[in-house]
């Protein structure tokens, strides 16, 4: 089977878990490197939004984003869920911010509110999606070596793109409380790759600024639990006590 | 398998100086920027990497931008082979980064251990040898390179017990004998010592460390003799060469011991410098020098002061001379130009004598 074949097949695979069809489309707008939203009951298909740049690796990106929706449709009912934010979440970060940036911040106070928002969401969203999408990573490196090197090719921008949160930019912009959950996850997704590749030169970064220590510690979580979709959550939670956030982070039924 | 340029980019407080050689280096001192530079640089080209490191002092920040090389080495592979060619201090980033990598793993522990103990950091080797030792337990290389580190704390009973415990898995471990060997030799335990050193020295003949042990551990028990005979042996081995020096001056050494409990004054040699002293009024001192020269040169052979019957032959001078003779004279040159030089003999005495004209 080559690239495009596989690409084929995941969006069959989906549209025939959920009866529903999946269209792509190019989203210029659109933040990240791709995303799916599922359709909901009154929608006539699922969207699978993508970058225009990453069109050169999008067999990848549509096998990543099938897998992580069929991970969550095919797993059994009462083993979905949501990851929410505690109440304390929001004011917590916003007064680490504020704190921060009390003197010599080159940041407006009006944006403040702002940027808190995002840095919690994002840590939110992070903490949900990383440790699983390692799951789907090593299924998709296992099972379609047709895919690698487009996998490779995509991950390794969003390695580079990780590395700012060791950044002294980000240093200046975030507090270590968010600051160190960030790039610890990513320390972990590096040490994780870097393994796969036999690679160690992705994870020399996070090595250098001290993460090496807690990579191993996130990974082993992972490596402890399954990798069935009904450990996931279990996974989840691991990390955001692992990291400190399980003050802010909780899941729920879905 | 890389396909881009990376690059990231750190304040230097957020840099784990935990990973330099000198984790007291003081923070954005020169030579943290050079450390820190070093280990970059390293351990980026040790991953068949090209970096560029930029240490911005101005801005606190460390620039690394690094791409792959087309010749790409495994990591492990390439430190091994640092470490077999001595380069430990080019090999520790790299072993440091697979110990981060596989926290667990034997080759990686055992490796990254030795490499502290080579760089003189014992104790970071220690907590590592230990780990080997308890998932490894059958490692006895392991125990042996834990037990030097120990040694090298100046823990010399601890190392030893591990020493013993790797001979009850291999007496014969080579590595382990030698250890076992000069840990005794260094709590002064020469008899006890000289049953691992023989040990090393059935296993390979020619391991001169091992000889010279052996005839210091003798020579140290009064056996003067037999020590002189491990010396001689050790002359005669492949080396390395500092060793073999290190036993020829043992013996020399011998010789003068032996010189001077033998009789209180020699009259030999009084003679011998009468000799010296008739042949130099003859002599400039460029020609003493040279004379002096060839017979040092010569006793780098080994000259035996003991044997009259052996003569030798000189270059500078006609006739033919035996080995305290030849002593005789090139001690008695050497205080026309190098008093102080320490020519491991003293015949202090009988040099003073003859040239205070037979008036002790």
């Amino acid at each position: 089977m080559n690239a495009r074949e596989t690409q084929a097949n995941y969006l069959e695979r989906l549209q025939q878990a959920t009866g529903t069809p999946v269209l792509l489309q190019a989203d210029s707008q659109f933040l990240g490197h791709a995303t799916i939203r599922m359709a909901r009951p009154n929608q006539p298909a699922h969207l699978l939004l993508y970058k225009p740049e990453h069109k050169a690796v999008l067999p990848y990106l549509v096998a990543y984003q099938c897998s992580f929706a069929l991970r969550s449709v095919e797993s059994p009912p009462e083993s979905r869920f949501d990851l929410v934010d505690l109440p304390s979440m929001h004011p917590d970060v916003l007064s680490l911010m504020q704190k921060h940036h009390r003197t010599g911040s080159s940041l407006p106070p009006a944006t403040l509110g702002e940027l808190a928002r995002r840095f919690g969401n994002s840590l939110g969203l992070q903490l949900r999606s990383m440790p699983i999408a390692l799951r789907i990573d090593k299924q998709i490196y296992e099972q379609h070596p047709e895919l690698r090197p487009l996998q490779q090719q995509s991950l390794d921008l969003q390695l580079q793109e990780n590395m700012q949160s060791l950044s002294p930019r980000a240093t200046e912009l975030a507090p270590p409380e968010i600051i160190r959950p960030n790039a610890s996850m990513n320390a972990a997704f590096a040490k994780f790759f870097a393994g796969l590749w036999n690679s160690p030169i992705v994870f020399a970064p996070y090595v250098a600024a001290g993460y090496g220590d807690v990579a191993d510690r996130l990974l082993a979580h992972f490596d402890r639990l399954g990798d069935q979709p009904q450990q996931d959550r279990k996974l989840v939670l691991a990390w955001a006590q692992e990291l400190g956030l399980d003050g802010w982070f909780t899941t729920r039924d879905r | 398998m890389m396909s881009q340029e990376f690059s990231f980019k750190l304040y230097f407080e957020n840099f784990d100086r935990s990973l330099l050689a000198d984790s007291s280096v003081a923070l954005g001192s020169f030579e943290f920027q050079q450390q820190v530079t070093e280990f970059f640089a390293k351990q980026f080209a040790g991953f068949g990497g090209k970096a560029r490191v930029v240490v911005d002092d101005s801005n606190q920040v460390i620039d690394v931008r690094w791409t792959k090389e087309a010749a790409w080495k495994d990591p492990h592979e390439l430190a091994l082979e640092l470490v077999a060619a001595g380069n430990v201090a080019e090999a520790l980033p790299i072993l440091r980064t697979l110990y981060h990598q596989q926290p667990s793993d034997p080759s990686t522990l055992y490796h990254l251990g030795l490499a502290y103990s080579e760089v003189g950091l014992p104790d970071r080797a220690i907590p590592l040898l230990e780990q080997l030792v308890e998932i490894a337990p059958d490692r006895v290389l392991g125990m042996v390179a834990l037990a030097a580190a120990e040694i090298g704390m100046g823990n010399l009973l601890i190392g030893e017990q591990w020493l013993r415990k790797a001979l009850e898995q291999e007496p014969d471990n080579y590595f382990a004998l030698r250890n076992l060997a000069a840990t005794l030799m260094k709590q002064g335990r020469f008899a006890e010592s000289l049953e691992p050193t023989q040990k090393c020295i059935d296993i390979n003949p020619g391991d001169t460390a091992m000889l010279v042990a052996k005839g210091d551990a003798l020579a140290a028990l009064g056996q003067p003799k037999e020590a002189e005979d491990c010396y001689r042996a050790a002359t005669k081995s492949d080396g390395p060469e500092s060793l073999i020096d290190l036993a020829k001056e043992r013996l020399t050494q011998r010789s003068g011991e032996v010189l001077r409990s033998s009789t209180p004054l020699r009259l030999d040699v009084l003679t011998y410098f009468q000799d010296a002293f008739e042949r130099f009024s003859r002599m400039s001192l460029p020609e003493i020098k040279s004379l002096a020269m060839e017979i040092a040169m010569l006793g780098n052979q080994g000259l035996d002061i003991n044997n009259p019957e052996t003569k030798h032959e000189l270059r500078a001078l006609p006739g033919r001379f035996t080995g305290l003779h030849l002593v005789s004279l090139m001690y008695a040159a050497f205080q026309e130009f190098a008093p102080q030089q320490d020519l491991g003999i003293d015949l202090s005495r009988e040099y003073k004598l003859a040239k205070d004209g037979g008036q002790e």
